[in-house]
């Protein structure tokens, strides 16, 4: 390393070649890299799943129960039960439970919304612990669903609440468990799971925002949990869905179990609302499907949000998946309650075998189908060569700073600096104050909390806009771009640790324009820069997108594009509102990576 | 001359930022990093053992409290004089800026000892462009305060109200001691540093050649010895639980030192052997380095500092802090190092990777401890990176400042090569 300062005569081959193709470099590498994206779809690529830990034994767990029957006398009751309450039937299912000899207890807990006139709600849970018989209360799997009144947007959910009581009673009855399992029933969907969850570990995931109050009896540490939300008692297809919070993924053996127990009761499946492709002779329709289902969970696992419930128990290293009962979907054949209590039996039995935690196996994985996945070693090469670049091009860069001015190269680079801090503090001062600029904004003009939010977000971020006007003197151009790719490095590099597809999906669409800034061209093509620099800020990325979204939910009619352009504009307004809701209430990571992140890093680039 | 002008802003920037920090409800938060806060240096466990010493319980008993007794009775006085409300808070900032205050007087003395020595070595024709110049130089001490005030290790360290802040007090005032001359209270200072630090101790060999002459050498040495046992021997229950606790490693928290993950890796029986060998490397290059700059103390303490954050067991990010708000002192090395934009790009992404690998591992447990070494051993690295290219660049640059640049040595139709 030490000679890559020296000068030009005595470099190493690789470093001249660097500072000499660098361009035509970038240009190949950036498609090899979605290329290799592309590849990794293919089952010639990607590796066939397995089990790591053997003590799952999912094949040799003996699955007994036959519940049809009785959850859908139970789901009657049920039905009839709710119509005469607004929450859930606190008492009858309490006697439920009770009567199935498990211990219940209500858990009660208050939502301050965070943003606006901080309005209080508050929530109630029902929980059920069925105490292990072979051994100490050290160890737990949950069985979770939650409670939908008539009035939820989202279908009934009450067939999964009839399925674990039916469960419970039938689990009783064995002597051979040997972690404690929980029922749990929420309210309020994410919320009420939430609370429970802070609840149960005894910590406040938002401070002053959700007060989870206190549980009067705990089982031990979580190992795995199911979330049920069975929609019906006929069970069409299972939709399993596994991304968490910030895109977490359960443990790959959960998958693999769940998957495994699914073939054996001959449960049709898909996986994150798409089929696995056919593995039919002709490879390449395998491979067209592969890469396809790898692009959807790409975007599903961008967002950040938990796909369902599930994905709040991945934060407290609880390995949890959620499975969704679709009913009619293809209208001629289902299975009853039976068969997919049998693969939640299975499940639970698979992982009451289990000796330790999961932790062999995957946590970074993409599925392009239920039976192979993508290991963390291929899609981080991909990535890198994705990224690659950036890096060749600032080490380029900084080869030709140091060419150009041997003695002074450091100092250039010292007094380029301080714009980092300056952008950096800008997005630190926006993540600081969105409820603070919600209300300013609120006392000026009458909007609602969305607009007034949304509002003060784009007024804030148009500022930096005109950061070039200050700063345009006291920059250096080349020293700063060198800057400028270093700084993009430094955020999406670490951000394919946390969050790897929304880090894969960021660099596919902002690459380009990162190399280009700043490169001195004539007035036309400069032009063209500022645009593709406008057009990959974060705010009018993410509004392009929802855009291409509600056309293509169109069926790609652009015959009346108005419509289209409003409904985006709602969505994005929704967007925001959510994307700040969720970082106080769950901490999701996307707001602070959105100000402390891409914000900074976009305003770096428009200023040079 | 604006530069008081400039100073004064730059502290109130400081200090408006410190003050925004410490206030918001992020403090708690940044204070609970094992970054910043280490066994030896969080404030819980000082208001801990403030707590049970109040209550006449021995706060030496648990395991919580490892600061010295004499460090808890000035900081049990500190709480006692500022319990009212942020008062304590204000405290850290001030004493902060204060020792940004020092080590810009501190680094003024620093600027002069340098154009000093650039003169007596300037032999060579072509030496003229490495000299260090007064307008250059006159800038410096204010780019030092710039640093200490602005930089955001510094601004985290004082967030999260660790102890090293008194630390990095003593450390700039010793600084100050050394350059000034003034050997009595650099005495003190390293003697008080010493007795908090054990590895501390070997910055007293740059505080000796600071000195030079025999005799005041000799007292130097012999009053750091007495004030030091005098410190030490002050309560001996603290003996085991700050003295042992920083020799033996027996607190395997992670931070962001080399220690604690080797040691949990370790064999039992292996371990006062490797324990021997890592506190050594303390040591070992306290004699190479001090007999290559002897003519260069400022340089030999810089690298001391520098050695003394990589190796000791528990380290924190304040001590980087310290030292690399130290660089702008040598900033006529800067256009000879080679690694330097490497080294802090590699520090930038160990920062930013840090928060990240450690919530994987202890939160989401989908990655191990292996994860949250591999930073912290690139931090390291790093740092060592970052010592060899300053030394080696400062040996280049003596050598041409005696002898001519590459070019002088063409133009002399010699070469130049690196055996």
């Amino acid at each position: 390393m030490g000679s890559s300062m020296t000068p030009s005569a005595q470099r190493h081959f690789l470093l001249s070649a660097v500072l000499k193709y660098n361009s035509v470099l970038c240009c190949f590498l950036y498609p090899l890299g979605i290329a290799a994206f592309i590849c990794l779809g293919s089952p010639e690529v990607n590796d066939q799943t397995y089990f790591s830990d053997n003590s799952l034994l999912p094949g040799m767990v003996e699955r007994s129960t036959r519940i049809a029957q009785e959850a859908e006398s139970i789901l009657g009751t049920l039905e009839s039960e709710v119509k005469s309450h607004s929450s859930i039937p606190y008492a009858w299912l309490a006697g439920q439970f009770r009567q199935a000899g498990l211990e219940v207890y209500r858990h009660n807990f208050t939502l301050a919304y965070p943003i606006g006139s901080r309005q209080l709600h508050h929530g109630e849970n029902l929980f059920a612990i069925m105490r292990a018989p072979r051994a100490s209360r050290t160890e737990a799997i949950v069985i979770s669903a939650p409670f939908r009144a008539a009035t939820s947007p989202h279908a009934s959910n009450l067939a999964s609440i009839a399925t674990m009581i039916a469960l419970a009673r039938q689990f009783r009855k064995k002597i051979y468990w040997s972690k404690d399992i929980i029922f749990v029933v929420t309210e309020h969907e994410l919320v009420g799971l939430q609370a429970w969850l802070d609840a149960y570990h005894m910590v406040e995931t938002s401070p002053g925002v959700l007060l989870p109050g206190s549980l009067d009896a705990r089982s031990g540490n979580i190992l795995a949990a199911i979330n049920l939300e069975l929609q019906d008692k006929h069970v069409d297809q299972v939709n399993v869905k596994i991304f968490g919070l910030n895109g977490q993924l359960p443990n790959l053996d959960l998958v693999n179990t769940c998957k495994n127990l699914m073939q054996r009761e001959a449960v049709p499946y898909i996986l994150e609302d798409r089929a696995d492709p056919v593995a039919a002779e002709n490879r390449s329709l395998e491979w067209e499907g592969g890469v396809m289902n790898l692009f959807s969970q790409m975007t599903k696992q961008a967002t950040g949000a938990p796909s369902a419930a599930h994905g709040l128990y991945h934060r407290f290293a609880i390995q949890a998946l959620t499975l969704q009962g679709q009913p009619k979907v293809r209208g001629y054949s289902y299975v009853t309650l039976t068969n997919i209590g049998r693969v939640i039996e299975g499940l639970v039995r698979s992982v009451n075998n289990l000796l330790q935690r999961f932790h062999r196996s995957f946590f970074y994985y993409y599925l392009p189908s239920m039976d192979r996945y993508i290991s963390i070693a291929y899609y981080m090469g991909a990535f890198g060569i994705l990224i690659s670049p950036v890096a060749l091009k600032s080490i380029a860069l900084l080869l030709e700073l140091h060419d150009q001015q041997p003695t002074a190269y450091m100092t250039l680079l010292w007094k380029a600096s301080p714009l980092v801090l300056l952008v950096q503090l800008l997005g630190a001062a926006v993540f600081a104050s969105p409820v603070q600029g919600e209300s300013m904004v609120k006392s000026v003009l009458s909007f609602s909390t969305r607009d007034a939010l949304y509002a003060f977000m784009i007024g804030a971020s148009a500022n930096l806009l005109v950061l070039p006007i200050g700063t345009k003197r006291a920059i250096d151009p080349q020293p700063q771009r060198l800057l400028m790719l270093l700084h993009y490095l430094l955020v999406i590099g670490p951000l394919a640790m946390l969050n790897i597809s929304l880090a894969v999906l960021v660099a596919v669409l902002t690459v380009p324009a990162v190399l280009t800034a700043g490169v001195n061209t004539y007035l036309p093509l400069r032009l063209l820069q500022r645009i593709v620099q406008i057009l990959v800020n974060p705010f009018v990325l993410t509004y392009i997108v929802l855009f291409c979204h509600s056309v293509a939910l169109d069926r790609w009619d652009v015959s009346d594009p108005k419509i289209h352009l409003v409904q985006a504009f709602n969505a994005h307004k929704k967007l925001l509102l959510f994307t700040v809701e969720d970082w106080y209430i769950y901490g999701a990571a996307n707001f602070p990576i959105l100000c402390l992140g891409f914000l900074p890093v976009w305003a770096h680039m428009w200023s040079l | 001359m604006a530069a008081p002008v400039n100073a004064a802003l730059v502290l109130f920037g400081g200090y408006f930022l410190r003050l925004a920090l410490i206030l918001s409800n992020y403090s708690a938060r940044i204070a609970d990093r094992v970054e910043l806060s280490t066994p030896l240096n969080s404030w819980k466990r000082v208001v801990e053992g403030h707590f049970l010493l109040k209550h006449g319980i021995n706060p030496y008993s648990g395991d919580i409290l490892h600061e010295p007794y004499l460090s808890l009775k000035f900081y049990s006085m500190l709480i006692y004089l500022f319990r009212n409300g942020n008062a304590l808070k204000h405290v850290f900032i001030v004493m902060d800026l204060l020792t940004g205050l020092i080590l810009y007087a501190a680094s003024k003395k620093c600027v002069q000892i340098l154009l000093h020595q650039d003169r007596s070595l300037s032999k060579a024709q072509s030496s003229r462009k490495l000299v260090l110049t007064i307008p250059v130089a006159r800038q410096i001490p204010l780019f030092v305060l710039t640093v200490y005030c602005l930089s955001p290790f510094n601004i985290l360290s004082c967030v999260s109200q660790n102890t090293s802040v008194f630390d990095n007090f003593l450390h700039c005032l010793s600084l100050f001691a050394m350059v000034y001359g003034v050997w009595p209270l650099s005495t003190v200072t390293l003697a008080l540093l010493t007795s908090r630090c054990l590895h501390t101790v070997i910055l007293v060999v740059p505080a000796m050649m600071f000195i030079r002459h025999r005799t005041p050498c000799l007292l130097f040495i012999s009053a750091y010895v007495a004030i030091l046992a005098q410190l030490i021997s002050f309560n001996s229950d603290s003996h085991i639980s700050s003295y042992y606790f920083q020799l033996a490693v027996t607190d395997l928290t992670p931070n962001v030192g080399l220690f604690w993950y080797f040691f949990t890796e370790l064999f039992e029986h292996f371990r006062w052997f490797f324990l021997c060998v890592f506190h050594l490397n303390v040591l070992i290059y306290v004699l190479p380095l001090s007999v290559r700059l002897r003519k260069d103390p400022l340089l030999l303490y810089w690298s001391l500092l520098l050695i003394v954050s990589v190796f000791k067991p528990y380290p924190s990010l304040a001590d980087f802090a310290l030292y690399s708000s130290l660089l702008p002192i040598f900033r006529h090395l800067f256009d000879l190092m080679r690694q330097v934009v490497i080294v802090f790009a590699a520090i930038a992404v160990s920062c930013v990777l840090a928060p990240i690998m450690w919530h994987q591992w202890l939160f989401a447990y989908s990655g191990n401890a292996n994860f949250y070494f591999a930073i912290t051993l690139v931090y390291n690295v790093s740092q060592v990176f970052l010592l060899t290219d300053m030394l080696v660049s400062d040996m280049k640059r003596k050598f041409y400042l005696q002898h001519g640049d590459p070019k002088e040595f063409e133009a002399k139709k010699q070469k130049l090569t690196l055996e």
